[in-house]
């Protein structure tokens, strides 16, 4: 703790001209299993927009939910103007000058704007009374002040997403804070929408708001922010002025693993055949104009960062929704997929992003989970056959090595890894042709990992069209074959297996269409 | 009504007269609906049953619908949270007969009263607490209250009804048999109330928060509302108000017996949506629920004098209830939106 101290102070004289408006000192927050953050130590200075930047699951949450009073850190301490503030909640942080606007909008749909605005603030008239008149001005100078000219009389539910984005931001605004965190405000808005949000932070600005602003777009941070603060797994990896820097040395940054105990997959085999060749897949906003194809014994990566478009492009080829426009051809064949059971009769297999919402029914047995996606091939007039199901559970119990006291129990009793093995056995009991694995080993122990990536691997030799979609760069180095990258939606890139490395992933990933073809140049 | 724009930054819609507007408004509101409901129904019958706009007809209804109706006013409190509250029929017997039960020991009347009343904010506030504080979904405390509320009724009685427990002319009567310048006292005191209740919902700042509670709990919590506390209050005031009903019954009964308010809590809540309230929360008006009540009476009324079957009659309330939700659907423009 204390060596994180004199590291923060040491950071603050080298770099910091000015004096923090707030001080992050040795700040952890550890959850059961799970370090969220550890000694993180960093300065914000005051009237700056500052950049918050990390990897999926390196701690920016969970900092700016501490520094927002909605969490409290386990160890370490804040400081405001050089003094100490324990946060015991968001009314606390926002008397203490402290707004934030999350992630999610929080808003209440079937109020007006006006009612949204001034949600727990609202002028009295009299002891019990509400001051209408008082509440419409309030809310009428709170956008006026954004210089955002939005009807306050307006049902909130029929708003934009822009707009409610903005109602979110004059929400906080109202308290005067002086930091404002901006929690990935541009994530659903279009160009001209995040324009406009700029310049509304230009103006916050000018008015000597401090501004944290998290975003994994190195762009809108290289237009917008002055300083910016990379975290990696945790830890706070450096803070520095936006001038001092590049993108590709934060994404490099922002990456910094040791790359050299990863295996790696060579090449397909140009001779097998295509199992699976997707052509022009559009469904908006989601994603548009995919085309890609995947050769029987290949597996393909999907990388990219949240919010790409990965999982919703899957989720079309399964017909759950469909795409609006494109082909799809399976063994050369065009398929038209409306649905999931269409997707599974035609050879399609799904294992889905979130296994315990979408793949597992936890409170059935493990013979009955692993059952269910094959059970309409097994039944017989519409009668379970028991002896067939029960056949085929065994088998796959045997074959992928489920750690389960018996068939019977329940699924929602097993380890992470093994509930992930009867998800994938559930559906290699249908034959699938195309096997989809969305985020295959997430929250899975490392044992459990390395049977789950030899299994696929076994799985493409016997011949199967494999797509990975995974956020974990090192997993989909050492299983592709081949990689592609999705960023807003887009295929924006694509490399071979044995020379895709973290940073030109991260690259493709986060950056411009500029640094995209210096890329590409110099590969 | 419900384009929603996606255009960039601002939507600059032209502000119109102010009057043109509160007209535009009231033609679009859901109560001005329900409202030509109940003018379309009242014409309907007068034809078909000219007896129905007869002077004691009229007062009759006027005085039934007001025992749902001061329910409804509780109900649509813990409707517009998002909640619901299935224990107002069995609080309302309790209420009933804890207070005849005090009379007829010889309190006063204000202390019998007030005691029948404390029992039923009793219940409200155990389903309160459970709902806060334990963190169940309200349908569970509020089925158990039914059940347990109905037993310390049917422990009150032994199962006999409770008689003579004022002199016949006694003034309590006059709360549920007499009448104000001629109109029944339990209408009296239901509109009385719905005008209070309406105040409430619209016009203080407790009232607004709980459209904010129903329409997106997270946000109001975000917004250092207390959420608990507000939610307490309002299962005490559901509680209150079907513990009122109950009392007005008894008063125009002479008489309480244990299973008074059996099955109320199905009309109270069909009273609700009927009236527009939408049980996924944040949407409902005090004007509408007081609708909702009217054209509940009207409908069983009317078909009992046409000449329906009394068997059938939930039929028709059942219809009611889709046609009015489909109807509100409509207005909404859930189907137009896919």
């Amino acid at each position: 703790m204390g060596g994180g101290h004199a590291v923060a102070v040491l950071l603050l004289k080298m770099e910091n001209a000015m004096p923090a408006l707030l001080t992050i000192d040795a700040v952890s927050r550890i959850f059961p299993g799970v370090k969220a953050l550890e000694n993180v130590s960093f300065g914000i200075e005051a009237g700056r927009i500052h950049a918050i930047v990390g990897e999926n699951g390196a701690g920016k949450s969970t900092l700016m939910q501490i520094i927002a009073g909605v969490q409290q850190p386990n160890g370490g301490r804040l400081l405001l103007d050089g003094e100490e503030i324990r946060l015991s909640g968001t009314r606390h942080a926002r008397e203490m000058g402290i707004g934030i606007v999350f992630q999610e909008l929080n808003l209440a749909p079937n109020m007006t704007v006006a009612e949204n605005i001034c949600l727990g603030i609202e002028p009295p008239r009299g002891v019990v009374f509400l001051d209408r008149p008082h509440q419409r001005r309030l809310a009428r100078e709170a956008l006026a002040r954004m210089s955002v000219d939005i009807d306050i009389d307006r049902r909130v539910g029929d708003l934009s997403i822009a707009q409610q984005q903005l109602i979110e931001i004059c929400k906080a605004l109202i308290h005067n804070p002086r930091l404002l965190i901006l929690d990935e405000p541009t994530s659903s808005l279009s160009d001209a929408e995040t324009a406009f949000l700029f310049k509304v932070m230009a103006d916050l600005k000018a008015a000597g708001v401090t501004m944290l602003y998290i975003s994994h777009r190195m762009p809108e941070i290289f237009s917008v922010c002055d300083a910016i603060t990379i975290l990696r797994d945790g830890h706070h990896v450096r803070t520095m002025a936006l001038a001092d820097t590049s993108p590709e040395e934060v994404v490099r940054l922002m990456v910094g693993r040791d790359l050299s105990n990863v295996g790696r997959s060579p090449a397909a085999d140009p001779e097998k055949p295509v199992v699976l060749e997707v052509r022009g897949l559009t469904r908006q906003p989601s994603y548009r104009d995919i085309s890609f194809h995947v050769r029987a014994g290949e597996i393909v990566g999907f990388a990219g960062l949240v919010g790409a478009g990965r999982s919703e492009v899957m989720l079309g080829l399964f017909g759950s929704p469909p795409p609006e426009v494109g082909e799809i051809r399976i063994d050369g064949q065009p398929v038209i997929i409306d649905r999931a059971a269409t997707a599974i009769a035609k050879g399609i297999a799904l294992l889905p992003e979130d296994r315990k919402r979408q793949g597992l029914v936890l409170g059935l047995s493990v013979s009955d989970n692993l059952a269910l996606a094959a059970l309409g091939q097994k039944a017989r007039f519409g009668l379970v056959n028991f002896a067939a199901e029960r056949q085929l559970v065994d088998r796959y119990v045997k074959r992928l090595r489920i750690k389960t006291p018996n068939v019977d129990a329940k699924v929602g009793n097993l380890s992470g890894g093994n509930q992930q093995k009867v998800v994938l056995a559930k559906w290699l009991a249908t034959n699938p042709r195309v096997l989809i694995v969305d985020e295959p080993t997430r929250g899975v122990d490392v044992g459990s990992k390395a049977q789950i990536y030899a299994f696929l691997r076994e799985l493409a030799s016997a011949g199967l069209a494999i797509i990975v979609v995974s956020s974990d760069l090192p997993e989909v180095i050492t299983i592709s074959n081949r990689i592609l990258v999705m960023r807003d939606g887009r295929l924006v890139g694509e490399l071979q297996g044995a020379d895709a490395d973290e940073e030109k992933i991260m690259a493709l990933a986060a950056l411009d269409g500029a640094a995209e073809a210096q890329l590409q140049d110099a590969s | 009504m419900n384009d929603v724009h996606t255009d960039a930054k601002v939507d600059i819609s032209a502000e119109g007269s102010v009057g043109c507007r509160f007209i535009r408004s009231i033609l679009r509101s859901r109560e001005t609906g329900i409202a030509l409901a109940i003018v379309i129904m009242v014409a309907v019958l007068a034809i078909l049953a000219p007896s129905f706009l007869s002077a004691d007809n009229v007062s009759n209804n006027a005085r039934n619908m007001s025992f749902v109706g001061i329910a409804v006013l509780g109900e649509a409190l813990v409707l517009i949270i998002g909640g619901i509250d299935l224990s107002v029929g069995s609080i309302w017997g309790v209420t009933a007969v804890a207070s005849a039960a005090l009379m007829s020991y010889g309190l006063p009347t204000p202390v019998a009263i007030a005691g029948g009343l404390s029992v039923a904010a009793l219940f409200g506030l155990f389903n309160g607490l459970c709902i806060t504080l334990l963190r169940m979904p309200p349908f569970v405390p509020t089925l158990a209250t039914m059940s347990i509320a109905r037993a310390t009724a049917l422990m009150i009685t032994r199962g006999r009804s409770i008689d003579e427990f004022r002199p016949i002319g006694d003034s309590f009567f006059e709360l549920g048999g007499g009448s104000i310048l001629g109109v029944p006292t339990p209408f009296v005191l239901f509109a009385v109330l719905s005008i209070i209740m309406w105040v409430l919902l619209d016009r203080t700042i407790f009232g607004r928060r709980l459209y904010a509670i129903g329409g997106n709990e997270t946000a109001a919590r975000l917004s250092g509302i207390d959420v608990d506390r507000m939610k307490i209050a309002v299962y005490v005031l559901s509680a209150l108000f079907a513990g009122l009903a109950g009392l007005v019954e008894v008063s125009y009964l002479s008489s309480a017996i244990a299973n008074q308010g059996t099955g109320k809590e199905l009309n109270v809540i069909a009273a609700a949506v009927i009236g527009g309230t939408n049980l996924m929360g944040g949407e409902g008006t005090i004007l509408g629920v007081f609708f909702g009540a009217i054209i509940l009476e009207i409908l069983r009324n009317g078909l009992v004098l046409i000449g329906t079957d009394a068997y059938s009659q939930g039929i028709f309330v059942g219809l009611v209830i889709i046609i009015a939700v489909f109807i509100d659907q409509l207005r909404k423009g859930v189907w137009r939106r896919k």
